[in-house]
């Protein structure tokens, strides 16, 4: 995953990767109508990214989409989903569902799982995105010591 | 009742893997194994015959619908 | 697609078939394969048991781990840990043979195949589109009925991933 592939591979992967995204977001947001939800959308955008990280070769693939910013994203999903679970105390007790129900087959139904379902999204998205970068910045060396881990990219 | 046996077989396949075998790359092969009988005889456990998929749509009546959709309870635990 | 007994017998034998390689091959490129084959059966096997949801997440997990094994593959040699392979077979072997004599009497304490316990199913059936507004059931089971557990599932998810950030810090040892 240091360099990226040829230019065949390359100018498909800049031509598909928005349309995963929007498939992976269309799950998300339709989640409590049609098959889908937070844990299906997160892992089709983790996807997207990892094919943008293995089309670009590492650096330009961190230029575009920063690992910091990615575990940011990732305390931000799990801190958010707390909070909506931590807003249910002015119905009654903790993770009760205070919003309108509004109507069935509708966008707007079913209280607070939307905003759930985009929580669960960035979180299980960014999470497996950092898993994957840093699976791939990791070097085995074998020092004198025993066995070592470092980061590529790092002198001894 | 076969189809327990057929689970169970795999089961103790990445079992037998995880075990015996002293590449490390095998070990973690036969732990996605163990993981995949797991999974599959939970959802096994709740399905009916000619059942349909837990999601209700537009054209199905509640009644039908209560009557003859698999057991929506094993997935939960499953996903993911 | 017409879900019978003879199908669903055939998709597990394939499985069986695709794990029996993935541990027995000789060379690790193809055992690696053939645990994603496995893998993408059983995707097939919850398409048509009724359950899409858990479908889409097998295939995209499946992938995943397929190409980060095959990255460990090509980069380093592997590194073998020392275990008594043989005594560990044999103790697998007999623990296996208590339990399919265990297996055969399995029917009689589970309902039979097709006929589910389903008495709690029918109470989030009801009242998912009735009380809620919700159409899919299963959704509304891991966000609104049992949310607590989904907690549990973020928390997990979280852990794992600082572990392995910090693994692999600048001098990492764990």
């Amino acid at each position: 995953m240091d360099k990226g592939m040829s230019e065949i591979v390359k100018g498909v992967a800049k031509m598909v990767v928005p349309f995963i995204m929007l498939f992976g977001i269309s799950l998300i947001l339709y989640g409590h109508i049609s098959p889908g939800g937070g844990f299906s959308g997160g892992v089709v955008i983790a996807g997207g990214f990892v094919l943008l990280l293995l089309a670009f070769g590492r650096e330009h693939a961190f230029r575009i989409f920063p690992e910091k910013f990615a575990e940011k994203l990732d305390s931000l999903g799990a801190v958010g989903f707390l909070s909506i679970a931590v807003l249910g105390f002015t119905g009654g007790h903790f993770f009760y569902n205070f919003l309108d129900k509004g109507r069935l087959f509708h966008l707007w139904s079913g209280g607070t799982m939307i905003f759930s379902n985009i929580m669960i999204g960035i979180k299980i998205g960014a999470a497996l995105f950092v898993a994957i970068a840093m699976l791939s910045m990791a070097r085995l060396i074998h020092t004198k010591e025993g066995v070592e881990y470092r980061r590529s990219g790092e002198d001894k | 009742m076969i189809v327990y046996l057929l689970v169970a077989a795999v089961f103790f396949i990445g079992l037998y893997g995880i075990v015996a075998k002293k590449n490390i790359i095998k070990i973690i092969v036969g732990i996605n194994i163990v993981g995949y009988a797991v999974n599959i005889l939970f959802v096994l456990l709740g399905y009916r015959w000619n059942g349909i998929a837990p999601i209700i749509t537009r054209e199905i009546e509640l009644e039908t619908f209560v009557a003859s959709a698999v057991d929506p309870l094993p997935q939960a635990l499953v996903l993911t | 697609m017409i879900v019978n007994m003879p199908v669903l017998v055939a998709l597990l034998v394939l499985m069986t078939a695709g794990s029996v390689i993935a541990i027995a091959a000789k060379s690790l490129t193809s055992s690696v394969v053939a645990m994603g084959t496995a893998g993408l059966i059983l995707s097939i096997l919850f398409l048509i048991l009724g359950a899409p949801d858990i479908a889409i997440v097998q295939v995209f997990v499946e992938i995943v781990a397929l190409i980060v094994l095959l990255s460990i593959i090509s980069r380093e040699s592997s590194a073998d840990m020392s275990s008594s392979g043989l005594y560990g077979g044999i103790v697998i072997l007999i623990f296996a043979i208590f339990f399919f004599t265990f297996m055969l009497h399995f029917h009689e304490m589970v309902r039979p195949f097709g006929e589910p316990v389903i008495d709690m199913g029918k109470g989030y059936l009801m009242a998912s589109p009735g009380q809620l507004k919700g159409a899919d059931v299963v959704n509304s089971i891991i966000l609104d009925f049992r949310g607590y557990d989904t907690i549990g599932e973020a928390t997990i998810i979280f852990t794992a991933i600082i572990g392995v950030l910090v693994m692999l810090r600048k001098k990492g040892r764990v």
